[in-house]
């Protein structure tokens, strides 16, 4: 009860302050929501989760982007650029999944009472569950960096339109600069947030550092808001070179520009 | 262009040559464990069978043949065999392969060794060291504040931590009773001092924040708080003698606090870049805009939060349904937590936006006489 209070006034408070574009970010957001549950009941079903990872990646990305923000050229170059950049993170992070036994019950959960009701039949790849929950954990960090990015470099062209290639990258970075930090310190009270209770055992069961290290449970918390970190980096200097060269390219600004000569 | 590029940068190239240095050293860091390591040789996969679970799924089992080589202590290279057992989905036990590095309990006589669990600190500390590099060689001066203040969070969370545990939890429990808006005072002015520097601005986000989070503190207790919804004791069963409900009042209050400051610092940045610049804009086109930032923001911010927090509980979750759970179960006894917690932190994000660009239109009319 209290929760579907919290949501309806999450909904009215999004409507009021951002108006229609508010109502429309709530849509995206029950959307994400359905295809969450989807997911996880076709991958407890024991569906192939790489397909899964990907099929619900590139919708989520969908979603977020050309849906909530439009199909203009900054979307398409955010969305070019967490698609490519997902790829190789997504097969390094799995890599280092598999290298480092993280998948299945932590030390912590193997010993609470409520998981020795599980039944020790699943037959499940949670390997790829676990690479699915950690590919997840990072989209909305990233997608959130690159449109941030590609929209105000979008808006310093807007007044400097004779502004291309090196200068215009030069100070898509600049503007990457300004906004990671709070990005990081963003993912990083998140995890202090979720983690508080699990610190706290860390601390009263005596963990030493080197124990820490090799923890598992320390790794699936931890390791994930770090991967995310490490790929919000990265996709700031990908949106901008693929901004600069999306609004270089004069394919692209002309079907963009007949588009809105269209709509208009 | 690639020899100016790599002599202007020859101090951070050597910072990021450092950080490699240091990464080769805990490839090789066995020494400092008491415990024996042992790396895996050869693997040999013998089946066992298959067992039946609770809900009728067969699963296969593996007994595993290990010959591998003692990595430290006094035995260090003498050849040792292990047996480990595995089931196919490994919810419970592990598969290993040749290459791995696993800590063991040596029987007498140290020929044969019993497995305790692998050996991850080389993958955390790698992705640590890789971050490190990323931020400080891309982000030169502002990645080494961010770094520092992150530091210093940490540093304060495990002090704090340190100290409350210290008296067998009582001192804990009147902590997070009511000690605690210290704790979220000092992170939010720490952080954003670090991220913002000493401008005015980040006075105006620091207020915000402050005022966002109070807000999301009364709301949180006129829903949340004694609410029959959180399912309080499916934590404490774990974290007993815990006081559990201050626990995930502090948790939602400290896991909202990154978005909302990272709201507040948008808007108090623009609000001041408008208000600044030569066409002054009248009261009515800077709310205008200041929706249109607000609007912008607000979509992509809650996505964070969302995914972040939905994420993490995936892997149990799944493992319960296969397990015979129902969704309705695990919504009322799992997500309730990350789904509580989520929301309170989307409230935050959008009251940020209204509270940020009303203290920062205050503080720009001040200025101005």
């Amino acid at each position: 009860m209290a929760l579907l209070f919290l949501l309806l006034l999450l909904f009215l408070l999004m409507a009021l302050v951002g108006g229609e574009r508010g109502v429309n970010s709530f849509v995206v957001l029950i959307a994400n929501g359905v295809l969450c549950v989807l997911s996880v009941l076709l991958l407890s079903l024991g569906i192939q989760p790489i397909l899964i990872l990907i099929v619900s990646s590139v919708l989520f990305v969908v979603f977020a982007l050309p849906f909530q923000n439009g199909l203009n050229q900054k979307t398409l170059a955010s969305l070019l650029a967490v698609l490519l950049l997902m790829i190789p993170v997504s097969l390094a992070v799995g890599f280092v999944c598999a290298h480092a036994h993280i998948a299945g019950l932590d030390e912590i959960q193997m010993y609470q009472i409520d998981n020795s009701y599980l039944s020790s039949g699943v037959r499940l790849n949670l390997t790829a569950v676990m690479l699915v929950s950690l590919v997840w954990g990072q989209l909305g960090a990233v997608i959130d960096t690159s449109i941030t990015v590609a929209s105000a470099l979008n808006e310093v062209l807007l007044t400097h339109p004779e502004l291309s290639g090196k200068p215009l990258v030069h100070e898509g970075l600049q503007i990457g600069k300004s906004i990671i930090g709070t990005t990081i310190n963003t993912l990083a009270f998140i995890a202090f947030g979720e983690t508080i209770l699990l610190c706290l055992l860390y601390v009263s069961d005596g963990y030493s550092l080197l124990l820490l290290l090799n923890s598992k449970s320390f790794f699936q918390q931890f390791g994930g808001i770090l991967f995310s970190c490490e790929s919000c980096l990265l996709v700031i200097p990908l949106t901008v070179v693929l901004f600069s060269k999306l609004t270089s390219s004069r394919r692209v600004t002309d079907f963009f520009a007949s588009r809105a000569g269209k709509s208009s | 262009m690639l020899i100016p590029l790599l002599k202007k940068n020859i101090p951070l190239l050597l910072a990021a040559l450092l950080l490699l240095t240091l990464c080769l050293i805990l490839v090789n860091d066995d020494g400092l464990y008491h415990q024996p390591i042992l790396q895996i040789t050869s693997v040999t996969d013998v089946p066992l069978g298959k067992q039946t679970g609770d809900n009728g799924v067969a699963e296969k089992q593996y007994r595993q043949e290990i010959t591998g080589i003692l990595r430290n202590g006094e035995n260090r290279g003498t050849k040792v065999t292990a047996e480990n057992q595995y089931s196919e989905s490994q919810v419970n036990s592990t598969r290993y392969r040749a290459g791995d590095k696993v800590f063991v309990r040596l029987a007498q006589g140290s020929k044969t060794a019993t497995l305790l669990s692998a050996k991850r600190d080389v993958w955390l500390l790698s992705a640590l060291a890789l971050f490190t590099c990323t931020l400080c060689l891309f982000y030169r001066g502002r990645g080494c504040l961010i770094l520092f203040s992150l530091l210093l969070n940490i540093t304060l969370l495990y002090l704090t931590l340190r100290i409350c545990e210290a008296d067998d939890f009582s001192r804990l429990g009147a902590f997070f009773s009511g000690q605690w808006p210290f704790l979220i005072l000092l992170f939010c002015v720490i952080t954003l001092l670090f991220v913002g520097g000493f401008r005015r601005q980040t006075f105006g986000a620091i207020l915000s924040t402050l005022v966002t989070t109070f807000l999301v503190f009364l709301l949180y207790q006129l829903t949340l708080s004694h609410s029959a919804a959180i399912p309080y004791d499916m934590m404490s069963e774990t974290f007993a003698a815990l006081p559990v409900e201050d626990l995930f009042r502090f948790s939602v209050l400290a896991g909202s606090l990154g978005a909302v400051m990272d709201v507040a610092v948008a808007i108090h940045v623009s609000v001041e870049a408008l208000a600044g610049a030569e066409t002054k804009p009248d009261f009515r086109s800077l709310l205008k805009s200041l929706r249109e930032i607000g609007a912008d923001i607000m979509g992509t911010m809650i996505n964070v939060l969302f995914f972040s927090y939905i994420s993490a509980s995936l892997p149990l979750e799944i493992l319960k349904i296969r397990s015979g759970y129902t969704l309705t179960s695990i919504l009322r006894y799992d997500l309730v937590f990350d789904f509580a917690r989520f929301l309170l932190g989307a409230i935050g994000i959008v009251l940020a936006i209204p509270v940020s660009g009303g203290i920062a239109l205050l503080l720009c009319r001040k200025e101005r006489g």
